[in-house]
């Protein structure tokens, strides 16, 4: 009964409705709008949000992640270029779509099956968080140590591929979280002597540098390319264009949830890997793949908003962000005083039932925007990108400043771009920094924990982690995922397919 | 190699951070919109002056005012012009 009227909360309350609302508003312009993104708009919201109360904050950036993730897919279709990494896929089928005429109809069709997606990763949220949390009050310390690792491995390797790159990502995001005073013995750790790092480095000044200023430095590259007029008519789809595609729908939308729900892994790979499935479960495709086919629209626009119901999942019940929008969640309610995880799930469920709350109701505006506004959306796109990046800029400097009011936030803020810039300039994911900078303090913690536990005993340690299923399977699993990228791994799948065939 | 252009404004930033306390946000921010529009825009100074204007008065009323976010004030009389727009609103509400 709580649970439902803290579910309510958001509809009862106008000023939480109407924060949902302008965050779901604004997150599909800042999605659409190429050069902005959801992780920069959040990151950069934290710092002008955080003298609020927690709900108001939450639901707004709530409402833009949910708005932002499905606005990508609009410039995807009109411009062929997405407007967030997650709307990569929608690019390959709904920009021939445009190119057919068919825009109207390719949005329709996405703004509806994004819905549909979404919903059904709440749905899901709501039901396995509460379970998941249960599990998780029995993980040991070794258990989340291993968890955290795990999550900064899976994003590292799945996001670029280079799996030495994403390392060094994930261990940089960890030694930056790692500057300061050490929670436990005050020891000072990596600040060299220098008065100023004793307080260690905002990560809201990494993440602000990071997605910020260091994503507006790359698009100063294509400052001059040009706005493309599209001309668009009906958009809402029919009733049979949505029955027929319902079942390959609900197939991707699991997809999209279980790859949110994995530590690190986000809307961009799930709305790739749905595109995947849908190409080879797909008989007759209304059209053949990439030159319009509307079910590769379906599949990852489905997986997409689903994940985002996935990633809260293990952020609301361990405290591990799903992705980086999450991960910078995460960070906002640490400001606030909350500190996610299973204890978080026991003390206080209301703030759980609250945010899945906003997520539906951020799910409903976003059909109400997505269906209607399109004329205002096509003159907000064409805003010319030698404003649109000064005045990035511009934000990322006086969100870092905010903080703490501090200029040395800046300079961080600013140092962290330049590096950032450089890191995408060569091919170096930024997410598992953020990650990193992130889990370094639950890592930090938990090893302290787990290894005091144990009477500082290494050995106690690893004959733990060998009895309990849990800790082993997961250390299998960290080990698993550096010998997929060595040439062993390489070698024992064709020793073992040579056995097949040779048995065959 | 690295682009020029990325050069110039991540210059002009640091520029930015490090007379934004001398000066005060609004001084700094107005002459780093209005040169970096005319710089990245390659059109004249009347549409670089409009465009950089017109977009800090809407920032500085929605970060100031709304989210009443604190900026160095500099050389800027900011605390009374922040008074004296709140005296208008709550006079035009009264």
């Amino acid at each position: 009964m709580d649970a439902l009227l803290a579910f309510l909360t958001v509809f009862t309350h106008p000023e939480l409705l109407l924060m949902v609302g302008l965050g779901t508003f604004a997150g599909v312009y800042v999605g659409a709008i190429p050069g902005l993104s959801v992780t920069m708009a959040v990151s950069i919201l934290i710092s002008f949000t955080f003298s609020w109360e927690v709900l108001p904050a939450i639901s707004l950036m709530i409402g833009i992640y949910m708005g932002g993730v499905y606005g990508g897919s609009r410039t995807a279709i009109l411009l062929n270029i997405p407007g967030a990494p997650s709307a990569i896929a929608t690019a390959l089928d709904g920009y021939p779509m445009a190119q057919r005429g068919e825009a109207g109809q390719a949005i329709g069709v996405t703004t509806v099956m994004s819905f549909l997606g979404g919903l059904l990763g709440i749905a899901v949220l709501a039901m396995a968080a509460p379970v998941v949390s249960d599990f998780a009050l029995t993980f040991q310390p070794r258990d989340y140590m291993l968890l955290a690792v795990l999550g900064i491995l899976l994003v590292g390797s799945l996001s670029t591929g280079s799996l030495v790159k994403g390392i060094f990502s994930g261990a940089l995001g960890l030694a930056v979280g790692s500057v300061g005073l050490d929670p436990l013995t005050f020891t000072e750790r990596f600040t060299f002597g220098v008065p100023l790092l004793q307080g260690g480095i905002s990560f809201i000044a990494v993440m602000i540098g990071m997605f910020g200023v260091s994503e507006a430095l790359i698009q100063l590259q294509h400052v001059n390319s040009a706005a493309v007029r599209q001309k668009i008519d009906r958009i809402v789809p029919s009733w049979g264009t949505v029955k027929k595609h319902l079942p390959l729908s609900m197939q991707t939308s699991f997809i999209g949830v279980i790859i949110g729900a994995l530590p690190g892994t986000g809307g961009d790979i799930a709305a790739l890997m749905a595109y995947d499935h849908a190409k080879r479960v797909t008989k007759k495709p209304s059209r053949p793949f990439g030159k319009g086919a509307i079910e590769g629209l379906v599949a990852p626009e489905t997986a997409n908003n689903a994940a985002v119901g996935g990633a809260f999942i293990p952020m609301m019940t361990l405290g591990i962000p799903g992705d980086a929008v999450t991960a910078i969640m995460i960070g906002a309610l640490f400001i606030h005083g909350l500190n996610p995880g299973p204890m978080l799930m026991v003390t206080q469920p209301d703030m759980f039932w609250v945010i899945v709350g906003a997520l539906v109701t951020a799910n409903c505006f976003m059909l109400l925007f997505g269906l209607t506004g399109i004329r205002l959306f096509t003159k907000l796109v064409e805003m010319p990108r030698a404003v649109l990046i000064p005045l990035i800029m511009l934000l990322s400097i006086v969100g870092a400043y905010a903080v703490n009011n501090s200029v040395t936030d800046v300079y961080w803020m600013l140092g962290f771009g330049v590096f950032g810039y450089f890191m995408r300039h060569y091919g170096y994911p930024l997410g598992p920094v953020i990650l990193g900078v992130i889990l370094s303090r639950l890592l930090d913690d938990n090893w302290r924990r787990a290894i005091i536990s144990e009477r500082e005993d290494l050995g106690a340690f690893f004959h733990g982690i060998v009895t309990s299923p849990l800790s082993l399977a997961l250390s299998a699993a960290v080990v698993l995922i550096f010998l997929s990228q060595t040439p062993l791994w390489r070698m024992a799948k064709e020793k073992l397919v040579h056995r097949r065939t040779a048995a065959s | 190699m690295l682009p020029g252009v990325v050069v110039v404004m991540a210059a002009a930033l640091v520029a930015f951070g490090m007379v934004l306390v001398p000066l005060g946000f609004v001084p700094a921010a107005a002459i780093f919109l209005v040169l970096s529009i005319r710089f990245l825009s390659g059109r004249g100074w009347g549409f670089a002056l409009a465009v950089g204007a017109g977009s800090l008065v809407a920032i500085w009323l929605v970060f100031r005012i709304v989210f009443t976010v604190l900026l160095p004030a500099g050389i800027l009389p900011e605390a009374e012009l922040v008074q004296a727009l709140r005296d208008l609103f709550a006079g035009g509400t009264r």
